[in-house]
């Protein structure tokens, strides 16, 4: 007779594995696996080993899988195939723990409001953001800036519709907890961000794909409230792009982050400078505060 | 020398069964990423055999991967799953059914893996003890004790929740 806990453990099962599916080249990775350990096994067993190899290579072809020798013009090199989504998230997780300059490209579709575009820059050391978006023509629109203190942060904000610009700093305790203890940054892009996401451990490997020329491992998680997919460097394992998408009541929310990780140098701290266009007219924020045009 | 068709009924099965082998395997190893590297795992073990294999492939394959689940295959891997903290909401509603079996499911992936395996064989597989130590290789009374100390240590560690044989279910 079973009881409350083996009927709910039966349930939890069943719930959390819900929806589950392997990655498409699951059978073609694992072959791919074995092959390599075969080759490795061929080359202290001589003849043995040779027919093993021209076994594997068999199977490799009777699976789909992909000849033996590429071809001569294969494009860009491709990623290394041989490894599990473990050894990915690892590796990514590690690649964070640099001191990189974030600079960021977001792309936000929510429905009824279009596309919205930004450009970010984040500073992984000092905490300072900053945060442009432009016009669908190209004009500058919006640029802000955070940077933080010992004990203070300060926000600039520059409206480029209206011509006008306003400055405020908040001692940090009081900035609420509900900011989630994220102050600065690409939402959901933060290195911080990437590896809490990454540590969940449910990432699956899709496989090794080709992004703009560009060699990557593409991991994905689904889940009930949407999808989470994302791109790390076949190289580096830095993050290349996330997109995000949350399922709402009134349709999809997506959000696209694609990723560049600047040396900490002069270069990559210029955009951290405040700089106000000449002839902008500065708010007292006692004012009330017109909302930017939209774009 | 084989024929280039001999492993087509490796593909298929993986494309029809895949989805039912994942979870198995997501159980297993206590996530969805670990859970597709041991599935992965197994079916390189299942090329490397096929010569050997007669007829039911799917059952090898199922035995594989407990028998890597219970034998050392994460040690090899050194794959560490996260397991976060869980912990009953203030004042649970009938939404928190969800988050209980989350919890549950999260402290099934802290129980050493034959303890685990066995209550994965028990309760999703729906093996009866004998079959379960079929699967195992192991006896009928190492699967009942195995059985009752992974129940024992989920009830405890889901002792927050209040649930026992007698409580008003959580969600229900």
């Amino acid at each position: 007779m079973s009881t409350h806990l083996e009927d709910e453990l039966a349930a939890a099962m069943r719930e959390q594995t819900a929806g589950m599916r392997p990655g498409a080249d699951l059978l073609d990775r694992a072959a791919r696996r074995n092959r390599r350990r075969t080759l490795g096994m061929g080359v202290g067993t001589g003849v043995f080993g040779l027919a093993a190899v021209l076994a594997v290579t068999m199977t490799m072809t009777a699976l789909g899988g992909p000849p033996a020798a590429p071809p001569a013009d294969a494009g860009p090199p491709a990623a290394p195939l041989v490894l599990t989504a473990a050894q990915v998230t690892e590796r990514a997780v590690a690649a964070l723990a640099d001191d990189d300059v974030q600079h960021v490209y977001a792309e936000i579709n929510a429905p009824g409001r279009g596309a919205d575009h930004d450009e970010q820059w984040y500073d992984v050391t000092t905490g300072q953001a900053r945060r442009s978006s432009r016009t669908a023509d190209g004009a500058p629109h919006t640029d802000m800036w955070i940077t933080l203190a010992s004990d203070t942060m300060t926000s600039t904000f520059v409206d480029h519709s209206q011509r006008t610009w306003y400055s405020f700093t908040r001692t940090l305790h009081s900035v609420s907890p509900s900011d989630g203890g994220r102050l600065t940054g690409p939402a959901g892009g933060t290195p911080e961000e990437l590896r809490a996401a990454l540590s969940r451990g449910d990432f699956a490997l899709v496989g090794s794909e080709t992004l703009d020329g560009r060699a990557v491992h593409h991991l994905r998680r689904s889940h009930e409230g949407g999808a989470d997919d994302l791109w790390v460097d076949a190289v580096t394992y830095r993050a290349v792009r996330r997109d995000i998408v949350k399922h709402s009541p009134d349709g999809d929310i997506r959000v696209r982050l694609d990723f560049e990780w600047l040396p900490r140098d002069a270069a990559a701290l210029a955009p951290f400078t405040v700089r106000v266009p000449g002839g902008y007219r500065k708010i007292d924020l006692a004012e009330p505060v017109v909302a930017p045009t939209a774009r | 020398m084989r024929s280039t068709d001999a492993y087509a009924g490796l593909a298929e099965l993986v494309a029809e069964r895949g989805p039912a082998l994942l979870a198995t395997a997501a159980l297993l190893s206590g996530g969805r990423a670990g859970g597709e590297d041991l599935l992965q795992a197994a079916l390189e073990r299942v090329l490397r055999s096929w010569r050997r294999i007669d007829g039911d492939t799917e059952g090898y394959l199922r035995r594989t991967m407990y028998h890597l689940a219970v034998d050392g295959w994460r040690r090899r891997l050194r794959r560490r799953e996260v397991v976060g903290d869980f912990e009953p909401p203030a004042e649970p509603d009938a939404a928190d059914g969800f988050a209980l079996r989350h919890a549950l499911v999260q402290a099934l992936a802290q129980l050493p893996p034959r303890q685990r395996a066995v209550l994965v064989l028990r309760y999703w597989e729906q093996l009866s003890e004998a079959e379960a130590a079929a699967v195992l290789g192991c006896s009928v009374g190492t699967v009942k004790s195995s059985a009752s100390r992974g129940l024992a240590r989920l009830r405890e560690i889901t002792a927050p929740w209040a649930l026992d044989d007698s409580s008003l279910r959580i969600g229900a």
